[in-house]
């Protein structure tokens, strides 16, 4: 792969932001099992960032993928996995079907204040009955008038507590499980949408996970990206650019390994420390 | 392994036990980053349960080990990890040598209460700097008059902030580091202890676990275990009954995540049927359950060896090994087929995932059981690295 002087100047701004306002404060955050995304995606979104392969008309840098594949690497510079996930949920994973079959209007209310990091994005695909068959999902989305009423919930949200807008997987018509599907734009604050709770998990501990209902949730059609139906396929191709993303952004955490035991505060972290520190003790491990 | 009718009974009434006693509290405790362990160890102790394999005159039940391995078996019904870890600290990793060569006065002191479970024991070797390298371990005892006077400093002590006393490991002189030690009983209320933290670990959670200094510690010299010099030595042999409980402890861990997997999986409904009947699930499962059955087998074959007099150092080794690997093949392969629900802190799968990497680290790391193997098969070179 030739990388450019662009790639390498996105690696150093990003590394810059990640050394100065990130891994400073990630101890803090995993103890409050949540972090400041608004406070984090403004500095992220003020450098340009969230947009790297977004198009320029929404505030993005209209760059390809290589750029987007570059920064999800660099994300792993961050000392844990939350705080990159959530960044990665913003920019590959709740925004790709939005920018790629939006309208104009949409992209304009949802797409431009994700770029600009003044919205938190979540995606809303797996539920309590159905994560990775995501065909299985029940929440449905009815037309009522000019609007969708939607009624179910989601399970795993990652930003959910405190995203402004889901990117959402809705039943909308009878039919075919992949072709009875469509992806809305749902506010987080619109009425009938209820936190129902923030989960305890293994990891990943300064990433807000949550569980959603819906209760005769109603937003205007107009939310709806792209076309009726369409949903499943759209969500799929978004899946594309997730997991290209989760690939790209292992490698460096991987890495980091052997370096975060030069930081004094996790001494008995890395190995090559470790190791170094045997053999001066006078034995190596494992002699054989 | 013929197993008798008593065997049967310590199996069914120490599961009536953790019904009543145990597993109704397992969530709190884990929560509350400890248990209870005077009030456990004492309606254990009245029930006979913590000197099952003791001599009779400190009220041990005078029993053979295989009553031991039968109770480190039945100890992983309990819900969580760090319980039974404690007691089999309490009955066989930090009370062996004491009960073997412990003076009578010695005995009565320190291993009658903690057989009667009012007394909380826990072990004192690994260091900061030492722990599966025992010989490397830097706590001094030194002879002041009639007493030793303690220097050092022990981590990753299990039960420590709640212990009454520690089995200590200390050099008591110069020289080869296999022969200058000793093993003394240092009630822990002794001035100079200091109990510096709690540890908080990714696991074990129930389990406190502290690190400890010492500072100027005076013990009479008869509460040394045995001969001076010896320590390392007892240690090793101490050593033989922990990883044989660590072996059977594993089991009934493994069986009762490989169980709730399956019941999990039943219910659970994936592109239309049963997550089960995906024959990459069901046969993993039958894969795991094969692999526990098999060093079930080992752990008994090494208990009957143990039990006819055999040095059990290989058997004993390969036991710890497997059980310690076994235990985080199983909880990995279990977690991913709960999917989200296996990830939350809460779900009995994450919880084996966290306490079962201790498996391979605690009481002698995998590398250092490969090492004891390899050293009695005759392939570890000869390096001059001390």
């Amino acid at each position: 792969m030739q990388f450019t002087p662009e790639h390498s100047e996105i690696r150093r701004t990003l590394r810059a932001i990640i050394d100065k306002d990130i891994n400073p404060h990630v101890d803090k955050w995993e103890e409050d099992e949540i972090f400041p995304a608004h406070e984090v995606f403004k500095k992220l979104g003020d450098a340009g960032l969230l947009g790297i392969h977004k198009p320029v008309e929404y505030g993005g840098m209209g760059l390809d993928y290589s750029y987007a594949m570059v920064m999800a690497e660099e994300l792993g510079h961050i000392n844990c996995g939350s705080v990159p996930m959530a960044i990665g949920v913003q920019t590959d994973m709740a925004t790709p079907a939005l920018a790629r079959y939006g309208s104009d209007e949409l992209r304009k209310e949802f797409l431009a204040p994700s770029i600009a990091g003044d919205y938190v994005a979540c995606l809303g695909v797996s539920e309590v009955g159905a994560g990775s068959d995501v065909a299985s999902i029940k929440t449905t989305a009815k037309r009522v008038g000019g609007d969708w009423v939607i009624n179910g919930g989601k399970m795993w949200t990652t930003n959910g507590t405190q995203a402004d807008w889901m990117c959402l997987l809705a039943g909308t018509g009878e039919g075919s499980a992949h072709k009875n599907k469509s992806l809305i734009c749902l506010p987080m604050k619109t009425k009938g949408v209820q936190i129902a709770k923030k989960l305890d998990k293994l990891g990943m501990r300064a990433s807000d996970t949550a569980q959603i209902h819906f209760d005769d949730v109603r937003v205007p059609q107009r939310y709806r990206i792209g076309e009726e139906g369409m949903g499943f396929i759209y969500q799929m191709q978004q899946f594309q650019e997730e997991r290209i993303w989760a690939a790209a952004a292992g490698l460096m955490k991987m890495e980091r390994k052997s370096e975060v035991g030069k930081r004094p505060s996790v001494s008995l972290g890395g190995i090559l420390p470790l190791a170094t520190r045997t053999a001066r003790s006078g034995s190596v491990l494992c002699p054989s | 392994m013929i197993f008798t009718h008593e065997h049967e009974e310590l199996r069914r009434s120490l599961r009536r036990f953790i019904d009543n006693e145990i597993n109704p509290f397992v969530d709190e405790w884990e929560a509350a980053e400890i248990f209870p362990a005077h009030d456990l160890f004492r309606k254990l102790g009245k029930l006979g349960f913590l000197g099952l394999t003791k001599p009779v005159d400190y009220g041990g039940s005078g029993l053979d080990w295989s009553y031991a391995m039968v109770m480190a078996e039945a100890l992983g019904h309990i819900h969580c990890g760090a319980v039974p870890m404690a007691i089999g600290l309490q009955t066989d990793m930090a009370t062996p040598a004491l009960a073997r060569f412990g003076s009578d006065e010695v005995k009565r002191e320190f291993l009658a209460p903690s057989i009667a479970g009012d007394y909380v024991a826990c072990l004192g070797v690994s260091e900061v700097g030492g722990g599966s390298d025992v010989a490397a371990i830097r706590t001094t005892a030194r002879k002041d008059g009639g007493d030793y006077v303690i220097e050092g400093g022990k981590m990753w002590t299990t039960s420590g902030t709640q212990a009454d006393w520690m089995c200590l490991l200390a050099n008591t002189s110069e020289g080869a580091a296999h022969r200058n030690k000793t093993l003394i009983c240092l009630p822990m209320r002794t001035p100079g202890i200091t109990v510096a933290k709690k540890i908080r670990k990714i696991g074990m959670m129930a389990s406190d676990t502290a690190q400890i200094y010492l500072d100027n510690v005076r013990v009479p010299q008869r509460f040394r275990i045995g001969e001076e010099g010896l320590g390392f030595t007892y240690q090793m042999q101490q050593f033989q009954e922990e990883r044989l409980w660590a072996g059977a402890g594993t089991l009934m861990g493994c069986d009762r995540i490989i169980n709730a997997t399956i019941e999990y999986t039943r219910e659970r409904k994936v592109f239309g049927r049963p997550l089960l009947d995906n024959q990459v699930i069901h046969f993993r499962l039958a894969e795991l359950k094969s692999e526990v059955e098999a060093l079930r087998s080992l752990v008994y074959r090494a208990c009957e060896d143990y039990l006819a007099g055999i040095d059990v150092t290989m058997l004993a080794s390969m036991a710890k090994l497997k059980a310690g690997r076994l235990r985080r093949e199983v909880s990995d392969a279990c977690l991913q087929y709960w999917g989200g629900a296996g990830y939350l802190w809460d779900s009995p799968v994450a919880r084996s995932y966290r306490d079962g990497r201790l498996g391979s680290i605690g009481g002698g790391a995998d590398e250092v059981m490969l090492q004891i193997i390899s050293k009695l098969m005759g392939t570890l070179p000869r390096l001059g690295n001390r």
